[in-house]
């Protein structure tokens, strides 16, 4: 069986969001099984047009090619060099496999000129991320995003939630639709962090951490609302935010009128390696998105075993079982949630009993293994229909 | 012979000249197949003519490049339609300006046809602007002018235009300004 992974612009080393690990990692569990995959990707500064990475291969096209008078045109550019500049790696595959609306041209263009099955995994849709249509670049992305799910021979997504959401949204029939969750990727608990504590906190105070990008989506202005509040009643908790994006400066600006400010660490982006140890070195990691298809900063808190606060939406609600493997708060209320985290840290006991419980649940239901498994199912599920339809003999 | 001809529109002044042209190619013995956006989907059939109109249900366009952009798909479900489930064998892909254009190079990449590009107009004729779409459509009709292994120019501004703003050799255009032209020129590459 040969796969073609259609990404967008995501594949390591081109790392915007999660999309770029999720297929890395899916890609190569799939790879190990012995399917033979390709992945058509855009170029990188320094990274090969291609290459073999762990017995998948990679192909990276040209992104800048013409000129764009917007971004919805370059991405619509860039399909069309996916498939100019992989046209000779097209011809035997078995099934295309798209993820999200950016590479939905290039999908749909080789389903009906190869005639071959379409499956399209939608990570998160325009209406979700921007909490309804509002202006005519936005509803462009949300017909192309209709248009990939028509489409499309099987959905994939990655929570219930998820699938509520796309057949909501694009009035699409449940059984069209594979829930196959996000996996994450093992942190090494073994390796030293000793000195790595101290260069976040005081050793008296406890760290509760946030990872994300800093949108509204993301609940990060829910955060520091909390943490402002939780200071209010005691000193002796540091909160540490991981991530970039638009709210950064308004928030760093709201906790210096506060008097808070030396109370926040913001980051900006940092290294998975550095990620990993702030996992390992947290009290608490919280996360109280409004918007959240899935949620995988919760389970890498959790494989880290460590408590973890979520808001009660989308994904992340179906992560946590509240008061077992994490605590649940309503989203868009910091008080609840300054409540929350105080709650777990005045607890050591309860704050240990989440974390294991979480670690479990963790390598039980989401390791890549467990992932490649599922989607293996659903391309299994797709080759049979596929040949008994009248495209098989074409 | 079986010939795909994209365009942009069917009415209007291209769309005449597709007409005719679709018209004498069949006389010639092509089998022909226009391919052209419209508000729903449609095949008829008259002779040696098939009329394929296609609707996207993409219809928020930013401006023409997006439009352009998202025809691509259509077009090359129409034309692979065509191919698998209509008996035509296609060996040539005739597309009309620029907007057809980007699904012919698509298409020539994927089926490795040859692809004749009519050009009545470009866009350094139509506009003096240089906007980042101006750029963008001018990037693009080189594109399809690269990609063509014919380029047919529909009047002497044409192929000046594409000879002197976008550095095509002159020998690679045409100067087809008449459709009993434009049609010899075909003919005349399928006799060779």
């Amino acid at each position: 069986m040969k796969i073609l992974q259609f990404l967008s612009w995501e594949y390591p080393p081109r790392i915007v969001g999660g999309l770029a690990r999720h297929v890395y990692w899916l890609s190569r569990e799939l790879a190990r099984r012995g399917v033979e995959v390709l992945v058509v990707t855009l170029d990188y500064p320094g990274a090969p047009r291609f290459e073999y990475v762990d017995g998948v291969k990679i192909i990276r096209v040209r992104s800048y090619v013409l000129p764009s008078p917007d971004f919805i045109s370059w991405v619509h550019q860039f399909n069309m060099w996916m498939i100019k500049d992989a046209s000779d790696e097209l011809h035997d595959i078995s099934i295309i496999h798209a993820h999200d609306w950016l590479s939905a041209l290039s999908a749909i263009t080789l389903k009906h000129t190869l005639r071959k099955p379409l499956v399209a995994t939608i990570h998160s849709t325009e209406y979700g991320r921007r909490g309804g249509i509002f202006n005519e670049f936005q509803k462009h992305i949300h017909e192309v995003e209709w248009r990939l799910t028509y489409e499309a021979w099987r959905i994939i997504v990655c929570s219930e939630y998820m699938r509520g959401e796309v057949m909501n949204i694009f009035n699409l029939p449940s059984d069209k639709i594979d829930v196959i969750p996000n996996g994450i990727n093992p942190i090494d608990l073994s390796k030293p962090i000793d000195n790595v504590r101290r260069r976040y906190a005081e050793d008296w105070e406890k760290i509760v951490l946030f990872v994300g990008r800093l949108v509204h989506a993301k609940g990060i202005h829910i955060f520091v609302e909390a943490g402002i509040n939780l200071l209010e009643r005691r000193g002796d908790v540091k909160f540490i935010v991981v991530g970039d994006g638009v709210l950064r400066e308004e928030l760093m600006r709201r906790v210096y009128e506060r008097g808070v400010s030396h109370k926040f660490f913001f980051t900006g982006f940092i290294s998975d390696n550095d990620l990993n140890d702030l996992y390992r070195i947290c009290d608490l990691a919280v996360f109280p998105s409004i918007y959240e298809p899935f949620g995988i900063v919760a389970l890498e808190a959790m494989s880290a075993a460590k408590p973890v606060i979520v808001s009660d939406v989308g994904g992340l609600s179906s992560l946590v079982i509240d008061g077992f493997n994490g605590v649940k708060v309503p989203p868009n209320n910091p008080y609840a949630l300054s409540r929350a985290i105080e709650r777990i840290i005045s607890n050591p006991t309860f704050a240990e009993y989440l974390g294991k419980n979480g670690f479990n649940h963790v390598y039980q239901n989401y390791t890549w293994d467990k992932i490649a498994d599922k989607t293996l199912k659903t391309y299994s599920q797709v080759l049979e229909v596929y040949k008994r339809s009248s495209w098989f003999k074409a | 012979m079986d010939a795909a001809l994209l365009t942009h529109e069917y009415d209007g002044d291209v769309g005449q000249c597709v007409k005719s042209e679709a018209g004498k190619l069949a006389q010639h013995g092509f089998r022909v197949a226009v391919i052209y956006p419209s508000e729903h989907e449609d095949i008829t059939v008259d002779g040696n003519i098939t009329v394929y109109s296609i609707s996207t249900t993409v219809k928020t366009h930013l401006n023409v490049v997006t439009k352009a952009l998202i025809l691509v798909p259509e077009f090359t479900r129409a034309f692979s339609s065509l191919l698998y489930d209509y008996g035509f064998s296609f060996n040539l892909i005739y597309s009309y300006e620029w907007i057809a254009g980007v699904a012919g190079v698509v298409l020539k990449t994927i089926f490795r046809r040859p692809l004749i590009a009519s050009i009545h107009s470009t866009e350094y004729m139509r506009s003096s602007e240089v906007g980042l779409l101006q750029l963008s459509i001018r990037g693009y009709e080189k594109q399809v002018f690269e990609e063509a292994n014919l380029i047919l120019a529909r009047s002497r501004n044409t192929f000046l235009s594409i000879v002197r703003d976008y550095g095509v050799e002159e020998l690679r255009v045409v100067k087809a300004f008449t459709i009993d032209r434009a049609v010899e020129a075909i003919v005349k590459v399928f006799k060779k």
